[in-house]
């Protein structure tokens, strides 16, 4: 897939795998591996990112005697969800008229 | 390699960038480590699938604008009197110094870019050419001038088609080369001894 465009598609996995409740690194990684597999390398610059572009929260929370940041979605966040999800509805148009002409071959 | 080592590891790799950006990197593996042990998997195993500690680092610097490191590089320093001294009286030397290499690299990006641009503007020429002669052809009465003109028109064509996928690479080759500098100027900048040292 195009760098590009896989980053973005990425970014909005994280966001949307927070929809539900605060997660963390970890069980990010594993509550998206059924659809994407992301590496940590590849997670922990995405929520740096999305933290800067204020789609995000940070808490640290104690659990087990150690620090784990929880990471949670607001407002903007889920703006951007919508977004989303109205940019690719165009997208998947196009996307099923391709479909339909390939499969026509 | 076990947790010990490997946060060590960043963390010296990390050395140059700001505490905050390093202490920021160092607790997400932590936390990441302990909890895939915590999940079951062993020392080594957790560490182990974290990938090569260059790709990890590289992305981390990545991330980091690169107006983060240079305020940091130049902040960072505890300058004495002398040093400020220094660079006050050094001005105007430093300061033409610095203007004329900024200079340089700006020259080198503009030519560089420009080469890029010249091969658009000789295939825009040359499908401009091949439509010209296409008109011509239907336009012009004289029998010879309109073989001519069919010649010109489908020599044009062909140069122009064989010339479009040779200027998409170069301007793509051109914007990964630009990519890579700016990387390599990050890198410099982390660097010890590197210019701002």
């Amino acid at each position: 897939m195009d760098a590009q465009l896989k980053r973005g598609v990425l970014e909005v996995c994280v966001l949307s795998a927070l929809l539900k409740e605060p997660s963390y690194g970890y069980r990010i990684i594993k509550s998206l591996s059924p659809v994407v597999k992301i590496s940590e390398s590849t997670l922990y610059p995405i929520l740096k990112r999305l933290e800067t572009s204020g789609y995000l929260s940070v808490r640290s929370l104690e659990h087990n005697g150690r620090l784990r940041k929880y990471y949670a979605i607001n407002e903007s966040g889920k703006d951007r969800l919508r977004q989303f999800i109205d940019e690719w509805e165009g997208i998947a148009d196009i996307y099923t008229y391709i479909q339909n002409e390939v499969r026509q071959l | 390699m076990n947790k010990h080592d490997f946060l060590n590891e960043l963390s010296s790799r990390l050395a140059r960038l700001p505490d905050t950006e390093r202490d920021k990197a160092y607790a997400f593996y932590a936390e990441i480590i302990d909890d895939s042990m915590e999940d079951g998997m062993s020392e080594e195993e957790a560490v182990g699938k974290l990938g090569s500690l260059d790709e990890i680092t590289e992305r981390i610097i990545a991330e980091v604008p690169m107006s983060t490191i240079i305020k940091h590089r130049v902040a960072g320093k505890n300058r004495g009197l002398y040093m400020v001294l220094l660079l006050i009286c050094g001005f105007p030397i430093w300061f033409p110094i610095l203007i004329s290499l900024f200079s340089v690299l700006l020259t080198l990006f503009i030519v560089f870019w420009i080469v890029d641009l010249v091969v658009w503007v000789v295939f825009g020429s040359v499908a401009a050419a091949a439509v010209g002669s296409c008109i011509g052809f239907f336009l012009n009465p004289e029998f010879g001038m309109r073989l001519l003109l069919l010649g010109g028109a489908l020599a044009c064509s062909g140069c122009a088609i064989l010339l479009f996928p040779a200027s998409v690479s170069v301007t793509k080759q051109f914007a990964l080369i630009t990519c890579q500098l700016w990387m390599k100027l990050k890198n410099a900048m982390l660097k010890k001894g590197g210019i701002l040292q």
